[in-house]
């Protein structure tokens, strides 16, 4: 949205402690009008909305990401830094709403006089006030905003929205504070540097000036700290202590605890979830839940999808008048769409249980019970998010990467997140394992679950030895810590889950979408023209047209380098366009072999009838089988995962290693599979 | 009279009042989130495998792991 600067609306951004009950206060502010964007240059989610102040205001809200403080520790923190710190920032908010967690107040009060120390204007809400009225704690509002320099201090229920109302009002009438009323004075350390500071940041307070020095985007900055004598870190430890100091004397003739009540329900259900036995136990039975159910509750869903998509197809070809437009259509256009949205129950179920592991608090508590499994492997148990969320798909995972803060356990989140198997890795081998392994069961296990099953674990056992193989590579560099809040368990707000389910699924279909429609027809084109005329192409038999096509000449020109894994030139064409996508696989064979029959059957009864014409026996046995799955689970075929590697790791270095690494590692292990097996 | 003790050897359940911190040692974020010296953690659990330790401050949870934990100094309470 573009609006003038003299007369854009009112701009509100939420500010507060991660696990403070922020985005229920954003989504009862804004509804459902709200979107995700990035910011620029950065791969931070920008979550922002509009609310309506009042009878005719409008306000666009902007939910900024929850830090600790303004000193940022990493990417998402410091877009809250140059919201509220950079003059020349773009979407400068007007105003700020502080969202403090009651139960915890100090440490929310940090952040939120750091923000009136800026001199913002702002309101502070104050959320979880029935969890304060279980602990027997109490505040007195009213007195905590005289203490706090003349703010409004509201307590808010995100779960009713009770006391938005307030909110809403107090937002129209909040002004900055005096320069009397802050919390902490930089003026009293040596002001020389100061001024020099608040000129050179061009900041409007002295606390603006003081976290511009201490915290030195620039080479050039740093060396001007640095010549002044400074350490940020010693800077920024002396505002902390004096912070807290004034915090703690301000807040304890307000507060008031009632002995005797139950301050640790949190630890209780803790000593038996992160218990080695009982812990580990229900990490399993979750886990085995979630898979169960994106793999099995899926399934009608995606195969109602199916058979929608492909009565559609059959319906526009006989509808619409034959032709070259028909034919994109209904072999084009129609099965590119379909591939894309036969993902979405898949997606969105794994979605909604990665969102309701988050909001109820576990996420947590398996982070925290795997983060020593996980270190000898270079990776952190912040690792865990992103891994668990690449078996939908490898690109928002990459970006859950940015929670960790050491970088190097970063790097190799994102660098082996990959391996693990997304799930447009799953029609690719629901297809060839119906192909290729019998239907045959051991006990009570089906031979071909086993097979998927093992499939998923070798992408996950190799994500761990990728990392302690690369780990080497890749210098220890200065250590960040491992800090991590266990917040406590919750009853996961519907609104929220919803909010959180309906954005990704809206952006997996907006972003993936786009990419496998353009290959579709791209694909479709490439195999039904080539340099041939239109006349002669038209005289040749359907087979023919296709090795005669763009495409069948690709195919071709490639069949000696995949030949030693078992392939052939129409594999080849499949391997190549699903570099753009791996999903691209189902859809192209579909493409490729329903050239030159004229029964519309599914793709496997096409590819089981391919006779491979040296041996006269199925093109597709075993030994293909096998091999081509193991390419697919190795091999790095997704563009968007190669783009969104480089926005995060910021250059073009780590994502062409991983994706000549991996698809290097796939070739071999496809060549001795094939070679083992053939 | 208990003494110093090293935050990491204390067991669940034993508490003590954080000492000086060096600042070398330890990231400024763990003294932003309130962990600064004077203030009194308590050790609530360990993960599985001993590490990382799940401390109580200030009435929430903070994990953190062993080797930051080997860093910070508590006055330990008596049993």
């Amino acid at each position: 949205m573009t609006m003038s600067t003299s007369k854009r609306a009112l701009r509100i951004a939420l500010v507060g402690n991660p696990n403070t009950g922020k985005s229920s206060v954003f989504n009862r502010l804004t509804g459902l009008n709200q979107k995700v964007s990035n910011y620029p240059g950065i791969t931070v989610d920008k979550r922002s909305g509009l609310a309506k102040l009042g009878d005719h205001a409008l306000a666009e809200v902007i939910d900024l990401p929850g830090t600790y403080s303004l000193h940022p520790n990493g990417q998402d923190e410091r877009v809250v830094y140059e919201a509220l710190v950079n003059p020349s920032e773009a979407d400068r908010p007007d105003v700020v709403i502080g969202i403090a967690d009651g139960t915890n107040l100090k440490r929310h009060l940090y952040l939120f006089t750091q923000v009136l120390d800026l001199g913002w204007p702002a309101v502070l809400v104050v959320t979880m006030h029935d969890e304060m009225r279980l602990r027997g704690q109490s505040v007195d509002f009213e007195e905590l905003g005289k203490a706090l320099g003349g703010v409004e201090v509201i307590p808010v229920n995100g779960r009713t929205g009770v006391g938005l109302e307030r909110v809403k009002d107090a937002v129209l009438r909040a002004q900055p504070l005096p320069v009397s009323a802050r919390f902490f004075q930089p003026q009293k350390k040596g002001s020389a540097w100061l001024d020099e500071a608040l000129s050179l940041s061009k900041s409007r307070t002295p606390y603006g000036a003081w976290l511009w020095a201490t915290e030195p985007t620039e080479e050039g900055e740093k060396a001007w700290v640095e010549s002044k004598g400074g350490s940020a870190d010693r800077l920024r430890v002396n505002e902390t202590v004096q912070r807290y100091s004034a915090l703690h004397h301000l807040l304890k003739p307000l507060q008031r605890v009632d002995p005797g009540k139950d301050l640790t329900r949190s630890a209780r259900i803790d000593r038996v979830l992160t218990h080695p036995v009982w812990g580990g136990l229900m990490l399993l039975a979750v886990l085995f839940v979630l898979f169960q159910a994106v793999f099995f509750w899926a399934e009608g869903p995606m195969n109602a999808i199916d058979r929608y998509f492909s009565g559609l197809g059959a319906w526009a070809e006989g509808a619409l008048p034959a032709g070259a437009f028909t034919e994109l259509v209904a072999n084009g256009i129609v099965p590119g769409v379909a591939g894309v949205l036969m993902f979405l129950p898949q997606i969105a179920l794994l979605f909604f249980f990665i969102a309701l592991l988050e909001e109820s608090g576990y996420m947590a508590r398996v982070v925290f019970m795997l983060d020593r499994v996980l270190r000898p492997f270079g990776l952190s148990g912040k690792s865990v998010v992103p891994m668990v969320s690449a078996n939908a798909c490898a690109i928002p995972a990459i970006m859950a990467a940015r929670n960790i803060e050491n970088p190097r356990e970063r790097l190799l989140t994102i660098l082996v997140t990959p391996f693990m198997t997304c799930s447009a890795r799953l029609p690719v081998y629901t297809v060839l394992i119906a192909l290729v392994i019998p239907k045959v069961a051991f006990g009570p296990f089906d031979a071909r679950a086993l097979v998927l099953f093992a499939l998923y674990a070798v992408g996950f056992l190799t994500a761990l030895g990728a990392s302690v193989l690369v780990k080497r590579f890749i210098p220890t560099g200065t250590t960040a810590p491992f800090l991590l809040e266990l917040p406590r368990y919750r009853l996961p707000l519907v609104r929220n889950l919803w909010n959180t389910v309906f954005e990704k699924s809206r952006s997996f279909v907006a972003e993936a979408g786009k990419i496998i429609v353009a290959i579709s027809i791209l694909l479709w084109f490439l195999a039904n023209y080539g340099p041939l005329t239109q006349g002669e192409m038209e005289a040749l038999d359907p087979a023919q047209r296709l090795e005669q096509s763009y495409i069948g000449r690709i195919g071709h020109a490639i069949e000696p380098a995949i030949r030693p894994l078992g392939y052939d030139w129409k594999v080849g064409i499949a391997l190549l366009s699903s570099f753009a996508a791996r999903e691209v696989f189902v859809g192209t064979m579909a493409t490729i072999y329903a050239v030159g029959t004229d029964d519309l059957g599914t793709v496997r009864e096409h590819m089981a009838r391919e006779i491979n014409p040296l041996t006269g026996e199925p093109f597709f046995n075993l030994a293909v089988g096998v091999s081509l799955m193991l390419f697919y689970a190795f091999a790095m075929q997704c563009l968007s995962t190669f783009a969104v590697v480089k926005k995060e790791t910021g250059g073009w270095k780590w994502p062409i290693l991983q994706m000549v690494g991996m698809t290097a590692f796939a070739y071999l292990v496809s060549f001795l599979a094939y070679q083992i097996l053939a | 009279m208990a003494g110093l003790k090293r935050l990491a050897d204390l067991r669940p359940g034993e508490g003590g009042v954080i000492q000086d911190l060096c600042l070398d040692d330890v990231p400024p974020k763990l003294l932003e989130m309130g962990c600064l010296p004077g203030m009194r953690v308590v050790i609530n659990y360990r993960a599985p495998l001993g590490d990382p330790i799940c401390l109580d401050v200030d009435g929430w949870q903070l994990a953190v792991r062993r080797d930051l934990a080997e860093r910070i100094w508590v006055q330990a309470e008596q049993e």
